[in-house]
Order: C-alpha cells, then structure tokens, then sequence
C-alpha cells in the first residue's frame, strides 16, 4: 500500500509545473513591489534627528545653496581615509547629508594609499600636477573646478602649542561646510570675475609661459580655479582702470608709474577697488610709485632687500618664518607649517604715523621673517652690498600685508577697499609659484579674499566647533573593565546556560 | 492568534533549554567585550570627536556579530524540525502555514533582541569613565538600537528563508552567512564603480548598510533605509511561507 502512494505522485507533472509557475510569478510580483515602494521611499523621504548633537544638521545657507542647485555637481574626495580616520569621517558624513539634500551632488571617494591607479586617473583628469596637500576634495561642474584641501578644513587651537602645553596642534573646528557650500555655489554658478593686470612698466606679463618670469602659472590659477578671467591694460594716456576691473594687480612694475597714473589708481582704491600689489627690488632706485599712494593706506614699502639666512635655501630667497594665524588669507598655511618662498623682497609693514585714526585702514601683518632678518640698501657690481661700517642689527622684517578699509564716504560702488602688498613679485612668476606649496596656496587665498566671496556667500556661517570625548581610567579600572566584558559577561551567560543544563538534565 | 503565541513562547523556549542559546549569547557578548576593549585603549590614548555609538558601529566586532549570530541563530528554525521529522506533524496540526512562518520569525528576533541587551551594560559602562555624558545621547543609543532591530529582521528573514530551503542546519547556516556577507559587501561596491555610473551608483548607495547603520548610530532616522529592510524582511518572509507551502504540492 505504502509503494502504491510513492509510485503514485498526488500531483500531475503538469499540475506541479503550473503551481511552480504560479509561485515564481507571485515572489517576482512581491519583488516587483518591493522595488516599487523603494523607489517610491527614496524619492519621497524624511530624515528625523533624534541626537541632541545635530553635528550633522545643515546650515539654512547651505540648504538655499542646495536647494537651488539643478546642475550635476561631481564631488570627488581623495583621501587617505586610514590615515585621517577623523577628519575623513567629518567630511564624508557632511557631504553624505548634501547628497541627502540634493542627490545632483555625486559623491566619489579615492584613498591614494589604497587605490594609487585610480588616484593617478583622478590627478590627471582634474589636471593635478602638484597638488598643495596629499588630502583634498574637487567640486566639479561642467568644466568648473574648485579645490578644498585638507588644512583649510580645521581650526585648531594654535594657543596650547604656542604656550607650550601642547606639542600637537587640536583640532577644535570643523570648517568643511562654509568651505563646501562656498565651492559647490562656486562651481554651480560660475559668476566670472575679471582681473585686470597693468602692463607698460616691465611688470610680468600674465601671458608668457616660457618665460621665467612670465605670469602665465598665475594667471591660469586665476582662470581655472577661481573663475578670474585675467586681462592685460595699460594706464598710458587718457586709459581709466576699466569700469570691469573688479582686481588690479601689479605685478613688479621696474619703470616708475607716471603722476597721472598713479592718480588713477588711487581713484580707483578710493572707490573700494582691490588691488594685489607685488614690488620687487628691480625698482630699486627708481622707486615704481606705489609706495606714495600705498603709504595713504598705512602701508610701508621699504627700499631695502631682505635676508633671512637661517631660513634661506639658496642664499638670495628667504621662506617666511612667521605667518599670521588670524587672517584668511594665510591661517591656513600655519597648521601644514607651509611657507612662502621670496626672493630677495622689500620690506613690507605698516607705516606708524604715532596717532592712530579713528577711521585709518586695517593694515594686518601677514609675513615676516625671522628674528635674524638682516637688509641691505645697496647693489655693488649686480649684487647686494652689506655695508660692513653700517652697524646691521639682525630683526624681524616685515613682508606681506593686507590692508582693509570699510565704510568709506560717499563710496557704494565696491563696498570695502582690500589690498594685499608683497614685498616680492617673483614669488608668483612660472619658476618660482608652485615651487614650494605655500606660493601657490597664498596666491589662491589672496585673490579670494581680496573678491571677498566666501563671506559674501557665507556670512554668519562659521566652524562648527567639535567636542572631544576621552576616557579617564586608572590601570586597575581598566583591568576591572576588561575582565568584565571579556569574562565576567560572556561567563555569566555560560554559568546560566551551565545550570539549565544540569538542572534539566536531573 | 493563541497558536502563534504559542508557536513563538516554543520557539523561544527551545533557545533556553539547551545550551545552544546560552552559547550563541555568550559568543556575542565577547565579541561586544573585544569592541569595547578596543574602544577604551583607544579613548585613553587619544580623545575623538566621534561619540561611542558611531564609534562602536564601526568595528569590525559589530558587523561580525551580525553576520555570525544571524545564521546560527535561524540555522534550526526549519531545518531541525525537518531533519528531526517533527516538521510533518507541525505542520499537520490546525495552525496556518503564515503562523509558523511568523511565529518562528518573532522567537528568532526575540532571541536576538536579547542577545543585543547587553551592549546596553557596556554602553553605560563606558559612559561612567568617560570626560563628558554627551559621549552618550539617549537618541542616539534609540536608534542605534532600532538600526540594530532593522537590520536583524533582515538578517533573521534571510535566515529563515535559508533554513527552510534544506534539511541540514549546517548548509542553512552556509546559505544564510554567503547571502548576509554579500549584502554586507555591496556596501563597498559603490566606491568602485565610476560616478558617471547612473542609476547603478544609486541602487549600490542605496544597498548600502555600512551608511544606513552610520546614520542610526548618529541618532539620524532615515524613512529610506527604514522602508529598505522593512520591505526586505518581508519580501524573505514571503518567500520562506511560499517554500514552506511547497510541501503541499511537490
């Protein structure tokens, strides 16, 4: 009877083929569903923040920025995610929640250390020959780019080293979101910004690539990642500053600016222009003329060459010992220990006038040397002469500033006058920029704050200050510790688990 | 509804009375042990900014407990019951299909949602060496552990699915572990492919747990990663009541 049930299947082969059918058809239409309502959850969702914390809530800025954002934004972190566990988490978390908020902002990841080819692939297709930092983000939009790298993303506690109760430098903000909001708006809506460079006094011409001393390097920085569009004019005639010129740079004049020049420009400041000032010792002698009208601003132009032979590589540059860790334009250099490279530069400081105005312009120190700075004033034979009669007491000189001033009456064109003088115009030329790092960056820096654009877009917007959680146990409690979770827990469990076994075994 | 009550206290039950239960607990606390020891050597040397749930979720200790105890757990919900032989007579007496389904699925996550208790014990034992309570948020710790019950109804679905396909624990357990670590895996795939890949780079994002369980433990809930492995467990429930009804007509 048994094999007459075996032999005899209860159903068809045909019946269990449909029945088979029929439940690949109802798993593929529950499946089918499944997809549905995914899709339909991941284009309509809601994010609840259940932690006091909100480290990760976005700033009403950035959530207009990404709102209003409808291009494809290509963001690519290269990072050396093991080796800055830390910061790489605040970054990928941050930039998470952008993708959250608007899923046209790509996010892509490449860890040089782990994936050296396709760091390669990377480096070439943004064309990154010389990056500033090993670490850094690109923001990419058709055919804009911006970089944020590592060093601009914290604030640290510069106090603690400085006062010497620290040796490393702490990290107590996390600036990524001014600085990602700044780029992704930057990249998305490519406001071209026009830089006028003067010519007709042997300045460096933004045009000459072969050249040394040509400014081209500089110029496609200004071009490429900070959508400048750089431009050569000339003052001689009747010529205006154009009403476009929206920076003025001079760069190295060597033959001096004529009276009527000179007006002009200073016109031109008076009315909240920018200027990024680079002099240079070719003009030794024959002073270009900036120095009358940069001395109305509270700047000091020195006729001297500095030298800093502690800090001198070759003898003729100096690399900057001190840098400010209060201004933009180079705080962000302090943590990497980066330096600015000059060649033999003038003096560049704030001229003291005794009685300080009420409304005179802001003059910040952004450089200087070392406490064994030395100077000379003259050139025997094509070289600096060191007057051995001349008592040369070593100091710090000073070789960078920024100078602002707010305010001004009767002024609305620009808003705000910015200035940045450098005491060195070769510490930008094709040789010499991205010879060492920090040229590069600075000049990046410099022409930002100068258009001022990250605070027009971010005002209000600052660091987000990071908590640290540390543990303090003596050696015994963290013995006590470590035996109770290892032990004593899982050991409890085997106890109990022992006498159900034994109990149930009576 | 007193069937499957029933059917679930048995399940349940059936963890207690041998040893096995005991075991897998106690596996899973020392792995949790481990973490937490790791995190204290950690904490003592150098501070972070990261508070101890994020940084718990990201050892490598929490994703093994997940993916080991999740089959060893599910391995014996069917497969015993059908190499033991009691499977026939279960299903033969007056309880549906979907309460057997159901009632096992809810002992499996009972049993794992007590195997999770104790992190709470480690948690808070932290929290008293640590320099400042805020390394612990009551909301975070909320959906830490809801991240942790989303992920284990997927995971105890998974398993169920697997032990209902075979006879034999062991080859339940493998099917079970094979399909959790490749789920796992996908979240690693995203950063492979190209960002011009399209829809293909948002279906991996979107697989990806390692980001969805990074969210819950910084105290975030995402409707997304929710509406994810709620419709998943489902879609595996449905498909081990389908297997278990497979008997009636193969």
């Amino acid at each position: 009877m048994a094999n007459d049930t075996s032999t005899k299947p209860s159903f068809s082969a045909g019946r269990k083929w449909t029945i088979g059918f029929n439940v690949v058809v109802a798993s593929l239409a529950v499946l089918a569903l499944v997809v549905m309502v995914n899709y339909l959850g991941v284009r309509h969702y809601w994010r609840f923040q259940f932690s006091d914390r909100g480290q990760m809530k976005l700033s009403p800025q950035t959530v207009n920025v990404l709102r209003s954002l409808t291009n494809e934004v290509a963001v690519t972190v290269f990072f050396d995610a093991q080796g800055e566990e830390e910061l790489y988490s605040l970054v990928s978390s941050l930039l998470k929640e952008y993708n959250y908020l608007n899923p046209a902002i790509s996010i892509k990841t490449v860890d040089p250390m782990r994936q050296p080819g396709k760091a390669q692939l990377v480096l070439a297709e943004h064309k990154l020959t010389n990056p500033k930092d090993k670490n850094f983000i690109i923001f990419y939009c058709a055919g804009h780019q911006r970089i944020v790298y590592q060093n601009e993303l914290s604030d640290y506690d510069l106090q603690a080293v400085i006062s010497g109760k620290s040796k490393e430098f702490k990290r107590i903000g996390f600036t990524g979101e001014m600085l990602f909001t700044a780029a992704i708006f930057n990249v998305a809506n490519p406001r071209t910004y026009k830089a006028y460079f003067l010519q007709g006094h042997r300045e460096h011409n933004p045009e000459l690539t072969g050249e040394p001393h040509g400014y081209a390097k500089f110029a496609a920085l200004l071009k490429e990642e900070n959508n400048i569009q750089p431009e050569r004019f000339s003052l001689q005639g009747t010529n205006e500053v154009p009403m476009d010129c929206q920076l003025l740079i001079i760069a190295g004049p060597r033959i001096p600016l004529s009276d009527s020049e000179l007006e002009r420009i200073e016109n031109y400041l008076k009315q909240g222009g920018r200027l990024f000032a680079l002099l240079n010792n070719m003009a030794l002698g024959k002073r270009s003329g900036l120095e009358k009208i940069l001395a109305k601003w509270g700047v000091d132009v020195a006729d001297n060459m500095v030298f800093d032979p502690k800090n001198s590589p070759t003898g003729s540059d100096l690399l900057t010992a001190r840098l400010s860790d209060q201004h933009p334009v180079v705080k962000s250099l302090v943590p990497d220990a980066l330096r600015i490279r000059l060649i033999l530069p003038r003096a560049v400081g704030r001229l003291e006038t005794g009685v300080p105005k009420v409304d005179a312009p802001k003059v910040d120190l952004l450089a200087a040397t070392s406490e064994g700075g030395t100077e000379a004033t003259e050139i025997r034979g094509g070289v600096p002469y060191l007057n051995p009669y001349r008592g040369q007491q070593a100091t710090n000189f000073p070789l960078i500033v920024a100078v602002e001033q707010g305010g001004i009456k009767n002024v609305t064109d620009h808003g705000t006058t910015r200035m940045v003088v450098v005491g060195d115009s070769l510490c930008l030329d094709n040789e010499i920029i991205d010879s060492v790092p920090g040229n590069y960056y600075f000049a990046s820096q410099a022409v930002n704050w100068l258009l001022e654009r990250p605070q027009i877009l971010l005002s209000g917007l600052g660091p987000r200050p990071l908590k640290e959680y540390k543990l303090i146990m003596t050696d015994s409690q963290r013995q006590s510790v470590q035996w109770l979770l290892l032990a004593g827990m899982p050991g409890a469990v085997l106890l109990l688990g022992g006498l159900v076994w034994l109990r149930r075994r009576r | 509804m007193q069937a499957y009550l029933t059917l679930t206290r048995r399940e349940l039950a059936s963890f207690f009375v041998s040893m096995t239960g005991y075991v897998i607990i106690a596996g899973a606390l020392f792995l949790m042990g481990l973490s937490f020891v790791v995190l204290l050597v950690k904490l003592q040397s150098e501070p972070t900014p990261m508070p101890l749930t994020e940084l718990f979720y990201s050892t490598p200790f929490f994703w093994l407990i997940l993916l080991l105890a999740s089959p060893v757990i599910t391995m014996r919900l069917f497969a015993l019951e059908k190499f033991s032989g009691t499977f026939e007579t279960l299903m033969t007496t007056p309880v549906s299909d979907l309460q057997v389904v159901l009632a096992k699925f809810t002992a499996a996550m009972m049993f794992y949602v007590l195997m999770w208790l104790p992190l709470l014990g480690c948690i808070f034992i932290l929290r008293h060496y640590t320099t400042d309570p805020g390394a612990l948020d009551v909301g975070a710790i909320g959906t830490t552990y809801l991240g942790i019950l989303l992920l284990g109804g997927l995971f105890m679905s998974l398993g169920c699915f697997a032990s209902a396909l075979t006879r034999s624990q062991i080859i339940a357990a493998m099917i079970s572990f094979a399909a959790g670590i490749t789920l796992f895996l996908l979240s690693f795939l995203g950063n492979q492919i190209s960002v011009d890949a399209g829809w293909q780079m948002q279906v991996l994002n979107h697989l990806t747990m390692f980001d969805h369980m990074l969210d819950f433990a910084r105290g975030i809930v995402d409707t997304r990663h929710v509406v994810f492995y709620v419709s998943l467990t489902i879609w595996f429930l449905f498909l081990t009541l389908r297997v278990v009804e497979s008997r009636r007509w193969k």
